[in-house]
């Protein structure tokens, strides 16, 4: 099986990170600084129009549209947004590496029998991504290295071989190679300039001439050779940031970027079939903490408009402490998804399915501790004569541990987990059962215990410790 | 019974199949838990409801009204369907479940360190359908939390059962049933004094005035008494 790697240049994405954000991407541009100038490093189409280009200074820039919106660019927001792609092409892709700054690949060739021919696999990622926000330009060939050079020359389609080198790759420019600057000065002062004339030269003189590197690059674009490249690991939790341009007081204005937020959270789910049944809304401000609003579900899922509905609602009775400047999504607990089966019979034997799942979310927020039933241990002493089984262990072993037990006189519905003392002789109603156990362990026990009547009605189990001659509580019956 | 004059059905018929009227106190309709008490059955013929919350308020803990549904309980458990105890005051014992007849087994203990989080476990557990019976001791309450947990009761068609304390009996609720428990002052017709004597079986029967004030599709009850055996 032949592989075919898509490459995905985000060619825009400085703009659409800061877009993102805001309501209407009008007369947006972004600048990038250096020192003290400035210059525009993209801008909306509507200034393009207008003549402003990339690389062009700020001054001029504003002598042409004096009514554009300037923002910086957001070095730090590209990298997570490179990410966040990253973790969408997880669902059409298990190979995905990312280039910096803005270039995905994705292996392609083991997903064509389930996802369909490239063209289709090519138009559900433009449409995916452009849901979340990004435009984007892509390019597939054989290998990997191929793809990207054919992105950085700005030629995107689709080659099929690599043997013999087809027209769009062999006039491609070698300053669109990932050659270093320094080789590349030598081969453009040599007066080569296309890949096919770098591939025309005899390998030996070029081995003389430049680092190995060079020729294995070479040979990783032809496909002669496999390109080691860091693959991507989707997180284990979800954490998406989006800066606010500007602050924010009202809380019905935050409402459009949480949509932004939780349509990624959403995707995030899905491409790993999870649900979640809680999460996180981090408010950073400006010059106090950031708050956070935890949010949680009645039942877990990932249904984005019913999450929607209920940050709306929380956000309707929400104070904001102060205007916000930064907005985040957190979550981590997470569930797999299962799909409901109908049963054709409703008979009650439908509550044996839902004990696991209750017990995974009862768990999961009180802790595997929390859910146990009882079972009891050999040991005349009443303290130790129970323990409880953790049912998440008991699933995860399969066995419980059962003991019929010994016939006793009657013991307590609830006991206390201290004996506490009493003031005196309270007023007994049966007994008395003598316990003496337990000097194996160093906690012998020696112990009168009586049935006693302390309020009307209300029966304790109390006894009386024979060494010390003082009566204790220690359960009572219902 | 139909009021029929000249062989048609007259007027009181058609309202009566109305729905939304009812008959008085209708002892067949509907199923519920059999209460499997001799002294709760004339009183309870449904049985302990399914699908909606019973609350049952004692002066103190430790009275006797677990002993009241223990006998509904442990059918539940011998049917192989689970009953709960979400966030019970005191730890249960096991050996004392089980001489209740309790099956180990198919008791579940959720225990939680707030009243935020026990109100949130037991409808989680009520909503879920996973038991046939949930027992909690919530605390205070409001009309909202309680209605929540009568619709969590519906859902899971389970039948929630919730413990308040006795000054609650003045506080409107939603739950279908609500039974008082008190003490019985009252000397019992048997006079059976017991010494103390060491290792007897040989019980007192005390008795226990239990009163229902809100039964749904009846009316509130007089007090009436209950025998319970208490423990040796």
């Amino acid at each position: 099986m032949t592989e075919q790697w898509l490459c995905i240049h985000l060619h825009r994405l400085s703009l659409d990170v800061v877009v993102r954000g805001l309501e209407s991407s009008e007369a947006v541009a972004v600048c990038a600084s250096r020192g003290s100038s400035r210059w525009i490093h993209d801008r909306a189409d509507g200034l393009a129009r207008q003549g402003i280009k990339p690389q062009m200074a700020l001054a001029s820039a504003y002598a042409l549209a004096p009514g554009m919106r300037v923002y910086p660019r957001q070095l730090m927001a590209e990298a997570s947004a490179l990410e966040q792609v990253a973790g969408w092409c997880y669902g059409i892709s298990s190979r995905v590496s990312l280039f910096p700054p803005d270039m995905v690949l994705a292996e392609v060739g083991a997903s064509l029998s389930l996802l369909g021919p490239l063209e289709r696999i090519a138009q559900a990622v433009r449409q995916g991504l452009k849901r979340l926000g990004y435009r984007s330009r892509l390019a597939a060939a054989p290998s990997a290295a191929a793809a990207r050079l054919m992105a950085r020359a700005g030629r995107y389609g689709r080659i099929t071989r690599l043997q013999p080198l087809p027209r769009v790759l062999s006039t491609a420019p070698i300053a669109a190679a990932e050659i270093p600057a320094r080789d590349l000065e030598s081969l453009s002062r040599m007066g080569l300039t296309t890949l096919q004339e770098l591939l025309d030269l005899p390998r030996p003189g070029l081995q003389r001439r430049f680092d190995q590197q060079l020729l294995d690059y070479l040979d990783q674009v032809l496909g002669l050779q496999p390109e080691p490249l860091r693959i991507y690991q989707p997180d284990q939790a979800f954490h998406s940031t989006l800066e606010l341009p500007c602050e924010v007081e009202n809380q019905e204005a935050l409402l459009f970027p949480i949509q932004r937020l939780l349509t990624e959270l959403c995707d995030f789910l899905v491409a790993r079939d999870l649900i979640m049944d809680r999460f996180h809304i981090v408010l950073g401000h400006s010059h106090s903490e950031h708050s956070v609003i935890p949010m949680g579900l009645l039942e877990p899922g990932r249904n984005e408009q019913r999450i929607l509905e209920l940050v709306r609602e929380r956000l309707h009775h929400f104070q904001l402490a102060a205007p916000v400047r930064e907005l985040s999504l957190k979550a981590q607990h997470f569930f797999p998804c299962q799909a409901r089966c109908q049963d054709l019979f409703e008979t009650r034997s439908r509550g044996m399915d839902q004990l696991p799942r209750l017990v995974e979310r009862l768990c999961s927020r009180l802790g595997d501790t929390s859910v146990f039933t009882l079972s009891e241990i050999e040991d005349h002493r009443p303290e130790k004569a129970w323990q409880p089984d953790i049912l998440k262990q008991r699933q995860a072993s399969g066995q419980s541990s059962s003991k019929s037990g010994s016939p006793m006189a009657s013991r307590p519905l609830w006991i206390l987990d201290q004996p506490t003392t009493l003031p005196s002789c309270p007023t007994l109603v049966s007994g008395p059962e003598r316990i003496e156990s337990g000097w194996w362990d160093g906690e012998d026990v020696c112990r009168d215990y009586y049935v006693a009547e302390c309020r009307p009605g209300e029966h304790l189990w109390v006894y009386r410790d024979r060494r010390e001659d003082r009566w204790y509580l220690q359960g009572i019956f219902s | 019974m139909a009021l029929v004059s000249n062989g048609r059905p007259g007027p009181l018929d058609e309202l009566l199949r109305q729905r939304g009227i009812s008959r008085g106190y209708s002892p067949t309709a509907g199923a519920g838990l059999p209460c499997e008490h001799p002294d709760l059955e004339p009183h309870l013929p449904r049985g302990w409801p399914v699908g909606e919350l019973t609350e049952v308020l004692a002066p103190y803990p430790g009275i006797g009204e677990l002993s009241l549904l223990a006998p509904a309980l442990t059918a539940l458990t011998r049917r192989q369907q689970w009953v709960a105890l979400v966030a019970p005051p005191q730890t249960p014992h096991a050996s004392g479940l089980r001489q209740l007849g309790f099956s180990l087994e198919q008791t579940l203990v959720v225990r939680t360190s707030d009243a935020g989080d026990a109100l949130w476990a037991t409808e989680q557990v009520m909503r879920s359908g996973a038991c046939g019976a949930v027992l909690c001791w919530p605390g205070q309450l409001s009309d909202r939390q309680l209605r929540r947990l009568q619709l969590a009761a519906e859902q899971g068609r389970c039948s929630g059962v919730i413990f308040r304390h006795l000054k609650a009996r003045h506080v409107r609720s939603p739950a279908a049933l609500r039974l008082t428990l008190e003490p019985n002052l009252e000397p019992t017709p048997e006079p059976d004094p017991e010494p103390i004597s060491s290792g007897s079986e040989t019980r007192s029967r005390r008795s226990l005035r239990a009163t229902i004030i809100k039964r749904r599709g009846g009316r509130p009850g007089s007090a009436f008494t209950i025998l319970t055996c208490p423990p040796a």
